[in-house]
């Protein structure tokens, strides 16, 4: 058998009614925080570019955040781009990248003009998921290190698997569709710092919906497109850097959902500093409400992450991103980092800068948590606090991700294209997911809110 | 300076008031031939299929596609339709260099963008030699490892060619050209583990709609690296990987000759395998010398070609129409007895004529290993025992060293265009082609090769 068909017969056999209901929960957060995203990449500059108007017809498919509607490839296209504009989406160990922002584009045109329910939306998901890592398993770290960008070149097979099940393929049809995608597949990190990175993800998006498009249309790929010596594996991997059999094993034992998982970045700044931002949010709300009363900072991370960018003491908007200082300092006066706090504007807050000015940045031993991190505190009253995070929360299902703090970030990413009303329904719709009778109703409910673009 | 911004920069400095004119009608012949080609690959059966995902049907577009009576898509559907008929039948034109056609994805972009724009001959001819410049030149540091490795370069390279074009038909400079090429360079792929599918055709149609795209999204402004060529994670690492390229024989010798006229592109002028043109070829001179040949006047038939073509066209009893395309002996017989190969003498129901059933049987085939791999020779004994014999070159098809005449292109386009737009108005659009002065639009030509309105089915 072929290696498409044994990895889309792996794919079919995945029974739905058997998944863990919290993979079934961290499914359903990662598909909000990733429709977050997309509201807030909507009015970029990017997206705008994206949306080729002009060119593009109109279609059925709603653009997330958007008042234009579009065909089903362009709005796979588009809300690809969008997701993934800012960089703020979820990530996976697995597959070394995004995988949300390539598989729910990709399915939300056939979702909603299909009039797929709550749950099968996310029952595909958790299986594109899985494909995709699954996949990932067998040419990674080496397809990463390479130059790839697998949120591209691997992502794509899952959003070719995740929409091959709303469509119902057949196992000879998902094969084709795999075997498509292998022809497809691209994208190189050469082009990361440039809107191209958040071109590949709505590429990969817009080719794995073809590729099971076609493939449901009964068109034929070449069933050895992967394992054939000039083939994906070989081509992009090349010989011994790849092993085709852990791409077919374990399949969900567990989901890959449930370990190692999909991390969700909370905070809109670099992922090393979030322990920090972690420990000292916790502080604000707990024995430190007021910076005011704060005379002395200590934050101890493991060396590794303590690097130049990261001890840079926030002279601009991008560099504020990379800067543990002002991040540390923003947690304790604000007890929470927010969007608009990486805004040239919000750079020269006296209180901030006050704060910044006492923390002192130390090193852990090698053996401490790798994203771990240590804050101590002393008050002007003499008083020492002291809070350690060995994992931050959101990284899988190690430390889940309260719902407060999920709604947190949607709420700031979707207040630059929905009304706050309509952004607080979304987000009761999509904790509901499951639920919910037609994926059409959450993206009709998302279009009723998106407030007119500006010019 | 960047690779790209300089392949751009070199790109940008070809110009039609200083190539050879030769050029510029080989331009003008490779346009209509890949119509041509096109408008018969049109019956593909998944072009229906594609049309559906593509969800053409919906809002009317602005770029033509050909042969569907006037129905336009959007420029990059269109883009990407055309190019997918243009490679469906493997009938488009060759270049060794490229190690695959370089035609195919750049004419299907440069006239759906010429359309919505409105743009001349001229700055259509300029788009299209840039493309093809830029593709080959671009294989000349890359091939053969590239095409060896497991790439499709009508699809890895072509991408650029139609990126390159569609820059030059959209009026960057060399920096929006750079930036365009840099974005391909994100596109790029095919493998060809998918030859022998659909899918093979659809890399050609991809390639010609990612060239487009990559253009439009640099017009609105999205931004890549230049330096996505040589970047350590870039195209060159990547696509060939370190050491399995020479980027200096990219840049060097754009003051010589034009890749388009020396190797130059090769047109296949017969639809069948090419590992028996040269066969076809030298029983076509024994035409031309004692005319048709009459199946009952001949005792026997010898083919000789080199082995490796021979391994898979020796097939003395065609089953079907396409067994009969990869049969030297059955086009050798063809050749003989009527002057040419045609489209039409492949249909499962027709292919074997009495005059083929008659001369199987006398016909041997044998190999040679000649260092000229491409050359084939027939010896026809007639039935009074005259022995006549004659031998040809053929590489892919017919280039600048063997060149098909204008006349012989023309019955080449006919016999494709003919059951879509009919014998007279086939001729008339290659001619229309052929007589295209530079400061034309091309709309004339577009509507002449979208065929007669009951088509619009599609």
């Amino acid at each position: 058998m072929s290696l498409s068909h044994e990895l889309a017969t792996r794919a079919l056999a995945l029974d739905p009614s058997g998944f863990d209901p919290s993979a079934l929960g961290f499914a359903r957060d990662a598909i909000a925080d990733m429709i977050g995203c997309a509201l807030l990449g909507a009015p970029t500059t990017t997206t705008e570019a994206a949306l080729l108007k002009g060119i593009q017809g109109e279609g059925p498919c709603h653009v997330l955040g958007r008042r234009e509607k579009l065909g089903r490839l362009d709005a796979a296209f588009v809300n690809g781009v969008s997701g993934h504009a800012l960089d703020y989406d979820d990530t996976s160990k697995s597959l070394s990248g995004h995988p949300t922002v390539i598989i729910i584009p990709a399915i939300l045109p056939i979702a909603e003009t299909l009039q797929t329910s709550g749950r099968a939306f996310l029952d595909a998901y958790v299986i594109g998921v899985e494909a995709a890592t699954r996949f990932a398993r067998g040419v990674n770290f080496a397809h990463y290190e390479k130059g790839w960008h697998p949120t591209a070149t691997l992502g794509i097979f899952g959003a070719v698997v995740s929409a091959g099940i709303l469509l119902k393929l057949d196992v000879k049809s998902m094969a084709n569709a795999i075997s498509m995608a292998a022809s497809l597949a691209s994208g190189i990190k050469a082009n990361f710092g440039t809107d191209t990175k958040p071109l590949h993800a709505g590429l990969a998006a817009r080719n794995g919906l073809f590729a099971a498009l076609m493939a449901a249309e009964g068109v034929n790929a070449a069933s050895t497109a992967l394992e054939h010596p000039q083939g994906f594996l070989e081509v992009f991997n090349g010989k011994g850097h790849y092993d085709a059999d852990r791409m077919l094993t374990d399949w969900g034992t567990p989901l890959d959902l449930m370990n190692p998982g999909i991390s969700i970045k909370k905070y809109p700044c670099v992922y090393s500093v979030h322990a920090a931002i972690d420990a000292v949010i916790e502080l604000h709300d707990g024995s430190v409400p007021d910076s005011t009363a704060v005379e002395d900072v200590v934050v101890r991370m493991h060396p590794r992450r303590l690097l130049p960018h990261v001890r840079n003491p926030a002279t601009s908007a991008l560099n504020a991103k990379f800067s543990l200082s002002y991040v540390v300092a923003r947690g304790l006066v604000n007890g929470t980092v927010r969007l608009d706090h990486f805004e040239d504007s919000a750079l020269g807050d006296p209180e901030v800068m006050r704060i910044m000015d006492l923390i002192r940045m130390e090193e852990m031993p090698d053996d401490f948590p790798d994203y771990g991190a240590e804050v101590v505190v002393r008050t002007k009253d003499g008083q020492e606090v002291r809070n350690r995070i060995e994992t931050p929360l959101g990284r899988g299902p190690e430390s889940p991700l309260p719902t407060e703090m999920l709604e947190r970030k949607f709420l700031d990413c979707a207040s630059r294209s929905l009304t706050a009303d309509g952004a607080a329904d979304v987000f009761g719709m999509l904790m509901q997911l499951d639920r919910l009778a037609r994926v059409s109703d959450l993206v009709a409910a998302i279009s009723t809110s998106t407030r007119p673009t500006k010019g | 300076m960047s690779f790209a911004r300089e392949l751009s920069t070199k790109a940008l400095a070809l110009s039609l008031d200083t190539v050879p004119a030769e050029a510029v009608h080989i331009a003008r012949r490779a346009i209509i031939d890949t119509i041509g080609v096109a408008l018969a690959g049109r019956s593909a059966p998944y072009l229906g299929a594609l049309e559906s995902v593509l969800e053409v049907a919906s809002p009317p577009g602005a770029a033509t596609l050909w042969g569907c009576g006037g129905r336009k898509a959007s420029v990059l559907h269109a883009a990407m339709i055309n190019g997918v008929a243009a490679h469906a039948l493997d009938f488009d034109d060759c270049s060794t260099t490229m190690g695959g056609h370089p035609s195919a994805p750049v004419v299907p972009a440069v006239l759906a963008l010429a359309e919505t724009q409105g743009a001349t001959a001229a700055e259509v001819f300029a788009a299209y030699l840039t493309g093809v410049e830029v593709e080959t030149r671009l294989a000349r540091g890359l091939l053969p490892h590239h095409y060896e490795k497991g790439w499709h370069p009508t699809a890895t390279l072509g991408v650029f060619g139609a990126a390159a074009a569609s820059a030059r038909l959209l009026g960057f400079d060399a920096d929006g050209m750079a930036t365009t090429l840099a974005m391909a360079v994100s596109m790029a792929s095919g493998l060809k583990s998918n030859f022998g599918t659909p899918v093979k055709p659809m890399h050609v149609g991809q390639a010609a709609h990612n060239g487009v795209l990559a253009a439009l999204l640099t017009r609105n402004g999205m931004t890549a690296n230049a330096e996505a060529f040589e970047h350590n994670y870039g195209f060159f690492n990547l696509f060939n990987g370190p050491g399995n390229f020479d980027a200096d024989a990219i840049l060097d010798g754009w003051d010589g000759p034009l890749e388009l006229l020396d190797p130059g592109i090769a047109i296949k002028q017969h639809p069948c395998c090419g590992s028996a043109h040269s066969a076809i070829d030298a029983a076509l001179k024994l035409v031309a010398e004692h005319g048709v040949f009459a199946a009952d006047s001949i005792a026997a038939i010898n083919t000789r070609t080199h082995e490796r073509r021979l391994a898979h066209t020796n097939r003395p009893e065609p089953k079907s129409g396409l067994d009969a395309k990869f049969s030297v002996q059955f086009l050798t017989a063809k050749a003989l007895t009527a002057n040419r190969i045609r489209l039409g003498d492949f249909a499962d129901d027709s292919f074997m004529t009495d005059d083929i059933v008659a001369l199987l049987p006398r016909i041997t085939s044998s190999s040679h290993r000649e260092d000229d791999a491409y050359l084939g020779q027939v010896v026809v004994t007639m039935n009074d025992g005259t022995v006549l014999s004659a031998e040809a070159s053929t590489k892919f098809g017919r280039g600048p060293t063997n060149p098909m005449s204008d006349d012989e292109l023309r019955e080449k386009f006919v016999d494709c265009a003919g059951e879509i737009l009919g014998e007279e108005d086939a001729k008339s659009a290659f001619d229309a082609c052929l007589s295209l002065e530079l400061t034309d639009r091309m709309d004339d030509l577009l509507a002449r090769v979208a065929g007669p309105h009951n088509r619009m089915e599609g």
